[in-house]
Formats: structure tokens, C-alpha cells, sequence
């Protein structure tokens, strides 16, 4: 058990699985006896729906809309384990400003005391993937977050997406930002994604903590509304989460990423795609095959 | 008079501006547009009338005056180069960068840029003060609370390292909440209330205004008693307590009179531990003062029919402060009681209960119609204000002594409302007022001269 709160952020592209990954994780940690918060940082507040049920949590931002005092009972509910389950919540689409949003639900979620009320072992922050503005940075300056990881898959997209995050970090982390902790390769299918994923972290100079194989186990779970240590508890799907919470918490070793520039990324992934043509996309592909 | 712009409790960015202003060594870094620090140095001269001279002078703000650019693409590296050149241009003790709405808005880590320059040996540190946050009263208590934490190490830093004595007069009492330039008399209220608890025989530190600088501030933790004056100190007081153990008096207003100074001083001297007989002495002169000068007006109080309705509005220290002397003291009835300085909701009920139950209505608002449509509402003979209840005045016919910010076109510059002379001040200012509105309706009337037989009606 760890003495003191860790709190780590979690990126990535949306719709990667980054709020299916930190919720598997939040209750990996809850079940192996981590006190837990888990704290949704995108507007669309489904961060943990999974670990609390459908039924309706009011995000810190609807509270503030509505004026007077909010208390932490009123914005946070305990889900699967005794997760703390919290979400920031944001702006109607399209209307006002959703960084500034995040930003204001954790000021008001330390003023409210959260972490010495709660006192957390762990408390994970599952952000929106585009660090579109200084809003959506806050999770990784100096003093709120210990490491980030970056979700990704091996489409080309979620790539670009972490290699953008990386230029946040590398940005933030002179100034005693968060560093990365590593990525977390999701919804792996092909032979050629691990391959992949790990010959970008050689070139940005990064690590894989953990690859997570597609799976129907992950997806029935999510249709019927929980995590996949609840539904099928010891699954393949839920040893891996469970090595991948222990391994954040016992590892707290970071490295400043070094991002790819625009085509650099391009050509590296040219690469990619002429391999693969040239392979098949079924064909086993070894480690390291692009130089 | 127009109003164009009603201003009356200004933005967070201007109460920091404000209370930086005060403090002797303390240079602000405005980050925000350029019409935000023009603002917040021309706003601190509008509501008191004279801002009068600041540490870095009578206009001179650092500020990023942040364009388009820096709106798209951060304002970080502009505010590196700001406190870089501040630091060149303007010697001071300590420089504080105070946060407008758009780096706010936007996201700029202006924490880092503080540690950059902190790295580099320059006493630097930053509050959040985006108007969005609330009014001036709230900026006031932003930054206070930012510098009762983290002012008194950085300059114990800068002290180290310049091999400078520590200040020998820790052992005081500090009065905190009375925000300098939005509490409109702040200056005189505390030199008038520093000689009464004096008194006691413990040194007092206004830590604003003249003669208060950041070597005040240094030895602010080890004061032997925090006294909070208005709602707007009480989280500081609370910080300084339990991070230094300092006891500390919640009396909650500003003291006018010798009833409510006297209740200030026996708080404060049991607080220190000051024998009984010692608090009597010093509650005593207090009313041996007010009396002998109050006994010059009893015969005017009654020629004039001195006793009237009337209507007060004003932030939360001064609204109860004048209400309970001006009911209590001098015997008026209070036809209304306008907090508009918009506290915390969980503090009004306290604020009510000072008010003793001697107002007709209270309201908690600073919205002018609603203050306007209020005074309507009460119908008072006089009205307690600042220069935006004139048209409402006007309506009333009442007259309007001005006793809150905006002063309009009533200067200020060591006028008071607070302790003894600033009470018997207030009956001069309020009998002047009804005497000379009596006079002026006796004039249209009659077409008379000044009317020195008016008697009460």
C-alpha cells in the first residue's frame, strides 16, 4: 500500500478506450484494496459510467451551474469497490469554453478538501484526448498529476494523437510538468500492432507499460454497463488490467517524451504501410522491423 | 449626473491591484489585456475619488497587455519577458503577477513562469485574479490569503540572501479585511482604530497604507493576535492560525463608535490576556471622548429634528458598522440595511444578526435597481451611500451622505467613519446633510435666506 496519493492522468485519442482502461483499472486497484478516486475530465462525463451504474451523477460543472455551495456528496458517488467516482462535466456542445471548465471543476474539487477528506491512494484522471487548449493541459503542470500515460492503438490516428500529447509533456516538463509514465497499447488486433507500437515508443524515445489484445470479454462488458473485473473477474482481459494497475502504482519512473515532428511522423508511418503491403497485413512482423 | 458606468464593486483583478498598491515594496505584474490594467490603475482612483500615490506610482502598472496573439497561442513567454523587465525597472521587495480573464480563460501556466523567475534568485509569486471570479472584495481576499501564506517565506528568502535583521516588532496585532481603495475610508478607519487598540499597549499593523511595507508583512506570521474586521479576512485569519497557532478575533466589522470599539477592545485585550482594569481604562477614554464631543450636538439634534428614517448601503463592514451607531449611538431608525459587497451565503445570517434586528429590511444585493427599487421600497429621510444611490436620493428627496464607493465627486483622503473620530465625523457629515436639505427646501419655499429658526416639524 502506498503512503502517499498518486495521482496519475490518462490520455489519448478519443474514443481509444482511454475511459474503459482507467475505469478497468480503478477497479483492478479498488479490488486489490487501493483507496481510489477516479476523476472524469471530458464534458461527455461517461468516465465512470462503468464502475457506478447508469443512474445519473450530477458532473461538478452542472452543480456550479445551478449556483450555491456544492459539497463533495453532491458531485461524487462511490461505485464498484468503493471507487470515488467524479466528473467534471463541462459546457452544452458547442457553447462556451470546456478547458476553462476543467479547469474550474479541480480548483473547486481542491477547495472542497477532496484529497484530505478522502485521502486517496490513487486517484486516476481520465482526460479528454485533444489538448486542444491550456485547459486540458492542467492535469499535466507542475503539482497536480506525478505521471501521464497515453492510450493508444496502432491506427495511425491514435499515434498522431500521442505524439501530440508527447509535445505537451515535453512542453510542461521543464517546468516540473508531469513526465510520461508510458503507453498503454489498446485494442491490439493485427500481428503487426505491438510491432508497431513499440517501434514509435524507440523513436520518441518511450515505453509500453502493457498491451491490451481487442477482446469481446472488454466489449460485453461495457454493454452491460461494468468493467471487466466485475463481469468476468478472472478473465485473461482482467489479469491484464490488474498487472497494469500494479505495475502504475509500484513503478513511478517517467521519461520527457521526444515527439516526432510532422514528417518525420509522416514517413515513419509511410514506412509502415509499405511493410505491411508488402507483408500482408496477417503476416508475423518482428519487433524493430522498421530501421 | 448620468451614470455611464456603474462601478461599484470593480472586478477580482482591481481589489489585487488595490491592496498591492498599499503595501510599501510590493510591485504588481498585471497579466491581462491592456484594458484590464489600464483599468484596474485608473479604477483605483474612482471608487475612493483619489487613488492617491501607490508604491510604483500614481499610474505606473507592469502589465503584459496581452493582444490576439498571445489569446491564440499562450501567454506564457510574454509574461517571461514581463517579470524579467519588471524586475529591471521597478525595485521593489517582492513582485506579485496578478492573473486577468484571459490567461485564466485560456490556460497559460503562469505557476511556471513564477518558478522560472524564482530560479533565477527574484522574489516573485502569482495569484489568480480573473474578473470572472467575483468583485473587488473577493480579489482583496484572493490575494490576501495568497499572501499570508506565501509572502512571509519568500522575503525571510530574499532577507537570507541580502543578510538582512529580522524586523523587532513581531510581537502585534494585525487587522485584517478592510480592502484599501473599495472600503472607500479604509486609510483613516485603520490609523483611527491603530491609536485606540494601541492603547492596550501592543503595537498595531495596519499592514496597508501609509508606513506599512513588505518588512510588515515579513513579520506577519508572528503576530500575537489576528483581528478580522470585515468577512473578507476571516479565511487568512484562519490559514494564519492554523499554520502559526495565532488566535484570532472574528469581530466581523468595522467598529464606529465608542459602543462597538469599546465591544473590539475588550475582545481583543482578553484575547492578549490584558487585565481588566487595563481594557477599562482605555473603554473608558473612549467614551469620555465621544460624549464630550456628542454633548455639542444635542442642542442641534433637537432644534433640527436630528431623529430620522434612514436607509444604508454599503459592503458588510461599514453597512453594520454605521448601522449600529447610527441606531444604537444616535438614534435613528433604520428603514433599510443594503449589504453590497456579496458575501458568502453561509455568512448572512451572522451579518443579519449584527444588524440586531433594529433594521425594517435587510437586503444582500449589488444590483442598483434592485437597491434603488429598495430604497423606494423603505422610503427613508436619509440615505448612507455611495455616489449610485444619487438618483434614488433624488427621487426620495432624502439627501445623500456618501459613506461607500464609488465617492463620485467626494474625495478622500484621511477621512474616516471608524472609532471616535471618525463617529462623531459621521454625526457632522449626516447632521450637515439634514440641515442643509432643510434649508434648501425652507429657501425654495420662502424664498428666504438661511433659515436659522427651522425647528422640528
Amino acid at each position: 500500500m502506498t503512503k502517499r496519493t498518486q495521482h496519475i492522468a490518462i490520455y489519448g485519442k478519443g474514443g481509444i478506450g482511454k475511459s474503459t482502461t482507467t475505469s478497468n483499472i480503478a477497479a483492478a486497484l479498488a479490488d486489490a484494496g487501493y483507496r481510489v478516486v477516479q476523476i472524469g475530465c471530458d464534458p461527455k462525463a461517461d468516465s465512470t459510467v462503468t464502475l457506478r451504474g447508469v443512474n445519473y451523477l450530477p458532473t461538478v460543472l452542472d452543480r456550479t451551474r445551478e449556483g450555491g455551495r456544492v459539497h463533495l456528496e453532491d458531485i461524487s458517488v462511490v461505485g464498484f469497490r468503493g471507487v470515488l467516482c467524479i466528473e467534471a462535466g463541462g459546457p452544452v456542445p458547442g457553447v462556451g469554453c470546456a478547458g476553462r471548465g476543467i479547469n474550474a471543476a479541480i480548483s473547486l474539487l481542491q477547495d472542497l478538501h477532496l484529497f484530505e477528506e478522502f485521502k486517496p491512494d490513487i486517484v486516476l484522471y481520465d482526460v479528454l484526448g485533444d489538448v486542444v487548449c491550456g485547459g486540458f493541459a492542467v492535469p499535466i503542470r507542475e503539482g497536480l498529476t506525478d505521471r501521464v500515460y497515453v492510450v493508444s492503438s496502432s491506427d495511425f490516428m491514435a499515434i498522431y494523437a500521442a505524439n501530440n500529447l508527447f509535445k505537451a509533456i515535453q512542453k510542461y516538463a521543464p517546468s516540473g510538468g508531469a513526465k510520461l509514465g508510458g503507453i498503454i497499447a489498446n485494442g491490439l488486433i493485427a500481428p503487426y500492432a505491438r510491432p508497431l507500437i513499440d517501434d514509435f515508443a524507440v523513436q520518441t524515445e518511450t515505453r509500453v507499460v502493457q498491451y491490451i489484445p481487442r477482446s469481446s470479454t472488454v466489449a460485453q462488458a461495457e454493454l452491460h454497463g461494468t468493467t471487466v473485473i466485475e463481469a468476468a473477474p478472472d478473465s485473461a482481459h482482467a489479469a491484464i488490467y490488474r498487472e497494469l494497475g500494479e505495475k502504475i502504482v509500484a513503478d513511478d519512473s517517467s521519461v520527457v517524451p521526444q515527439p516526432l515532428g510532422v514528417n518525420d511522423l509522416r514517413d515513419w508511418a509511410r514506412q509502415w504501410g509499405d511493410l505491411i503491403l508488402r507483408e500482408g497485413a496477417d503476416a508475423p512482423v518482428p519487433i524493430r522491423a522498421v530501421a | 449626473m448620468t451614470i455611464v458606468h456603474e462601478d461599484r464593486n470593480g472586478c477580482a483583478l482591481h481589489g489585487g491591484v488595490r491592496l498591492l498598491g498599499a503595501i510599501g515594496g510590493l510591485v504588481p505584474i498585471v497579466h491581462a489585456n491592456a484594458g484590464c490594467s489600464l483599468g484596474a490603475t485608473l479604477a483605483d482612483g474612482t471608487p475612493s475619488g483619489s487613488g492617491g500615490p501607490r508604491y510604483t506610482g500614481p499610474l505606473e502598472t507592469s502589465s503584459t497587455t496581452l493582444v490576439e496573439r498571445h489569446v491564440v497561442f499562450g501567454g506564457g513567454s510574454r509574461l517571461r519577458e514581463q517579470i524579467k523587465n519588471t524586475v529591471k525597472v521597478l525595485a521593489g521587495d517582492a513582485y506579485v503577477v496578478l492573473t486577468g480573464c484571459v490567461p485564466e480563460v485560456i490556460g497559460d501556466d503562469v505557476p511556471a513562469m513564477v518558478k522560472e523567475a524564482r530560479q533565477q534568485h527574484f522574489p516573485v509569486l502569482s495569484v489568480a485574479t480573473p474578473g470572472f471570479n467575483g468583485n473587488a472584495y473577493r480579489g482583496y481576499e484572493t490575494l490576501l490569503n495568497t499572501l499570508v501564506d506565501q509572502l512571509p517565506p519568500l522575503l525571510d528568502e530574499a532577507a537570507a540572501a541580502a543578510d538582512a535583521a529580522p524586523d523587532a516588532t513581531a510581537e502585534a496585532i494585525n487587522l485584517l479585511g478592510i480592502a484599501p481603495g473599495q472600503d472607500a475610508f479604509w486609510e483613516g478607519d485603520l490609523l483611527e482604530l491603530e491609536g485606540w487598540i494601541g492603547r492596550l499597549g501592543v503595537p498595531v499593523r495596519r499592514l496597508v497604507g501609509v508606513g506599512q511595507t513588505s518588512a510588515d508583512w515579513r513579520v506577519l506570521p508572528r503576530a500575537r493576535l489576528n483581528v478580522v474586521l470585515s468577512p473578507w479576512g476571516r479565511e487568512a485569519a484562519r490559514r494564519l492560525h492554523s499554520r502559526h497557532g495565532t488566535p484570532f478575533v472574528d469581530f466581523g466589522w468595522l467598529p464606529v463608535g465608542s459602543r462597538d470599539l469599546a465591544l473590539l477592545i475588550g475582545q481583543i485585550g482578553q484575547s492578549l490576556g490584558v487585565a481588566a482594569e487595563g481594557i477599562a481604562a482605555v473603554t473608558q477614554a473612549l467614551d469620555v471622548r465621544e460624549r464630550h464631543f456628542l454633548q455639542k450636538f444635542a442642542a442641534s439634534y433637537l432644534h433640527h429634528g436630528l431623529q430620522q428614517r434612514v436607509a444604508i448601503v454599503g459592503g458588510t463592514a461599514y453597512a453594520i458598522g454605521l448601522a449600529r451607531y447610527l441606531a444604537g449611538t444616535l438614534g435613528q431608525t433604520l428603514a433599510a440595511v443594503i449589504v453590497t459587497d456579496v458575501p458568502d451565503e453561509s455568512r448572512r445570517p451572522d451579518i443579519t444578526a449584527a444588524l440586531g434586528g433594529g433594521a425594517e429590511a435587510v437586503l444582500f444585493s449589488d444590483s442598483s435597481d434592485e437597491i434603488a427599487a429598495a430604497l423606494t421600497a423603505a422610503a427613508p429621510q436619509v440615505i448612507f451611500g455611495s455616489v449610485i444611490e444619487a438618483g434614488a436620493a433624488r427621487a426620495l428627496d432624502a439627501p445623500l451622505v456618501i459613506t461607500a464607493a464609488p465617492t463620485g465627486h467626494s474625495p478622500v483622503l484621511v477621512r474616516s467613519y471608524a472609532g471616535i473620530a471618525g463617529a462623531l465625523a459621521l454625526a457632522e457629515d449626516f447632521s450637515a446633510a439634514v440641515i442643509r436639505h432643510q434649508a434648501a427646501a425652507d429657501e425654495h419655499a420662502a424664498g428666504t435666506a438661511w433659515p436659522l429658526s427651522r425647528r422640528a416639524a
